[in-house]
């Protein structure tokens, strides 16, 4: 077990929720859809989306922020993480064609499971009977989605697909000062740019090291300096 | 957002749980208010199972802890505000009075003028242009079958829709075959089967899609007999579609499947190129947009399985020329439609750009890891390491350890030389963007 060092205070793990809505999403090179999905949100567009990429591109950040915006604008609406809960049942999606609009995260995790594709498939159809729009995410391109109801896929293809693309490193470096800012400490665009210089690039690894700086600065009460910054990367 | 007990308990429970928990399992809830009393409706059982047993007590809790909302009760239903459950429930109680309220369901934009033929399809067409002029009379029942997004539920609709103008008091009722099983299973619930029964065998015309799904399903495929016969007997028109051959339907009833047979079986087949670019150009002016022919062609040649597909890149393309503002191109189109002609999202590797830009120059991989310095393995090792930071994720530190160990200085240099040969020398520009186009596609 790491011992604390004497004289360092720890402080209590709060667990940051990150607030999942428009403003805070950088939009980098991804303002077509960032643009449909709002007009979705707040029931001027009636299109249903497939939105695919990477893992941590912002998909689920994307779908919560239509959740909380249409919410705003007095629509009805779920978001549905199916890689989240494990005991989540395809009767979870019955009835939901009542709502404005539905938001289902990750559906490449019911690929081969019929009785979820089926459930998928019957609640696509009911919510574009009664023109409501549905966004979907998933790792994958619409065209690789490995569902055994080809029907399904043929009409994830029919929608409007959008391939997330990653940030690029300025984007990056807004991100994590904006991330940063929300969480009350301060990331210099000097010392942003320096870790997305020296350390791997990818969104998890610079959010977990956020986690980390949040932390350290609460505990020694220092300002994340270069130097500062390095001791705490040479620890991991 | 108004004041009422609802919104209070959304305003204390959304700065409790996390985003995902509040959108899951809240935000679908309904609210009925009324007196001191407040109804939650939950989309379903699973939900409302789900909320009662991590959530209700606490919206209790926060109700109570209210001084104007302690005396509150709270109680929690399966439903649905302007549209609840039993609404549904008494659906088919309702319809069958008199002559059944019959909800024809028919698609407006699916009619014969807008189906675009060709040779896939023609056979199909004129069966169902002869159906749709003698309902009952010439194939009965009708059965279309081919592969999905061809055209089948569009046919049943322009049928439909034919029928209905050439006689307007006709019932004619479309429905997917999964909401013929719904129906039947909540008039057994409710009792209610002879008014199901009566509802769907008083209809002029009964149009089933995709009756693959009755699969395995035997009370609904028994009751679904049963009206086929009353139907078939009182020469009422039955169209039905599926993704195949009647007899290839595992988990159907023979009886069911030879009784498919008896009036006609067309099949739809995948659109040929001309066809496939004349529906572009149909769909296209249904919305007033001008398509040019390039684009057309280009769209068609490359999406062949099917008209959804087509559609979905034609409908990305406009949706693209509006939110942008830019006018439909070939350049547009072709940047637009990319992501989706891409197989799959090709996973690039430091190793791979390694390889990859050592056939490019006819160099060995061991050179672009050497220490050697000369200029014909040099600037090929500069653009290898400037691929590696444009299209990996890895760290200036990790590109360099894998050329050989260098440090991430020589790799910021190497980027920053590339960056700057590429806007004064042609030459490294097509090099970088040609291997660029062989690692992204």
């Amino acid at each position: 077990m790491n011992q604390p060092l004497s004289g360092v205070q720890i402080p209590l793990e709060f667990g940051f929720r990150e607030t999942a809505d428009f403003g805070h999403f950088i939009e980098g090179p991804n303002t077509e859809v960032c643009k449909l999905s709002r007009s979705i949100a707040l029931g001027e567009t009636f299109q249903s989306v497939y939105i695919w990429g990477q893992a941590a591109t912002g998909k689920s950040h994307l779908l919560q922020a239509v959740c909380n915006l249409a919410s705003q604008a007095d629509l009805k609406v779920a978001y549905i993480p199916l890689s989240q809960y494990a005991e989540l049942s395809p009767e979870m999606l019955e009835g939901l064609h009542h709502l404005h609009m539905v938001c289902v995260d990750d559906i490449d995790c019911i690929v081969g499971q019929p009785e979820w594709e089926q459930a998928l498939f019957h609640l696509y159809n009911r919510l574009r009977d009664q023109q409501r729009p549905l966004l979907m995410t998933g790792a994958k391109g619409p065209r690789d989605l490995a569902f055994q109801l080809q029907d399904l896929k043929s009409r994830i293809i029919w929608d409007l697909t959008y391939h997330l693309q990653p940030l690029s490193d300025t984007d990056k470096i807004s991100l994590l000062q904006k991330r940063a800012d929300t969480r009350s400490f301060e990331i210099s665009a000097e010392v942003a740019a320096y870790l997305v210089k020296n350390v791997r690039r990818d969104l998890p690894s610079l959010l977990a090291l956020l986690d980390k700086f949040d932390q350290a600065t609460l505990a020694e009460k220092r300002k994340l300096t270069i130097p500062f910054v390095k001791s705490l990367i040479q620890d991991i | 957002m108004l004041s009422s007990p609802w919104n209070y308990c959304l305003e204390r429970l959304e700065g409790e749980l996390t985003p995902q928990q509040f959108n899951t399992w809240i935000r679908p809830l309904q609210a009925e208010e009324q007196g001191t009393s407040v109804l939650l409706l939950a989309p379903n059982r699973f939900v409302k199972d789900w909320v009662h047993e991590q959530y209700f007590e606490r919206i209790s809790a926060i109700l109570s802890e209210n001084e104007t909302y302690s005396q509150f009760s709270l109680s929690l239903e399966v439903g649905c505000q302007n549209n609840p459950v039993q609404q549904e429930k008494t659906k088919t109680q309702v319809k069958h009075n008199k002559k059944a309220q019959h909800a024809s369901n028919l698609n407006p934009r699916f009619t014969f003028d807008s189906f675009v033929e060709g040779k896939s399809n023609q056979l199909a067409k004129a069966a169902s242009m002869q159906v749709a002029e003698n309902p009952g009379a010439s194939y009965n029942p009708l059965f279309i079958y081919g592969g999905v997004g061809l055209g089948k539920t569009h046919l049943m609709h322009a049928i439909g829709h034919a029928i209905l103008k050439n006689k307007n008091n006709s019932t004619v009722v479309y429905l997917h075959s999964e909401r013929f099983v719904a129906d039947m299973v909540r008039a057994l619930q409710h009792n209610a089967i002879n008014e199901f029964k009566r509802y769907y065998r008083s209809v002029d015309a009964l149009l089933i899609d995709d009756i693959q799904f009755f699969a395995k399903k035997e009370r609904s495929q028994e009751e679904f007999f049963h009206t086929f016969n009353a139907l078939l007997e009182g020469q009422h028109q039955i169209i039905l579609t599926c993704d195949r051959y009647p007899k290839e339907v595992s988990g159907l009833e023979e009886r069911l499947k030879s009784r498919f047979g008896w009036g006609l079986t067309v099949a739809i087949e995948p659109p040929e190129l001309e066809t496939r670019v004349a529906i572009i150009k149909s769909k296209a002016n249904s919305i007033n947009k001008d398509i040019p022919d390039e684009v057309s062609f280009f769209i068609a040649k490359r999406f062949r399985s099917n008209v959804r597909e087509l559609e979905g890149a034609l409908n990305r393309v406009i949706a693209s020329s509006n939110l942008t503002q830019k006018p439909i191109t070939l350049e547009l189109t072709k940047e637009v439609l990319r992501d989706l002609l891409l197989l799959q999202d090709k996973l690039i590797t430091i190793e791979n750009i390694q390889k990859t830009t050592a056939e490019y120059y006819k160099i060995r991989i061991t050179d672009l890891l050497s220490k050697r310095r000369n200029r014909s393995i040099a600037r090929p090792r500069q653009v290898a390491m400037k691929l590696s930071k444009d299209l990996t994720n890895h760290s200036l530190p990790e590109i360099g350890n894998a050329f050989g160990g260098r440090d991430h200085t020589t790799v910021l240099h190497a980027c920053r030389k590339i960056a700057e040969l590429r806007i004064t020398e042609a030459k490294i520009d097509e090099d970088y963007n040609n291997l660029s186009k062989i690692l992204t596609t």
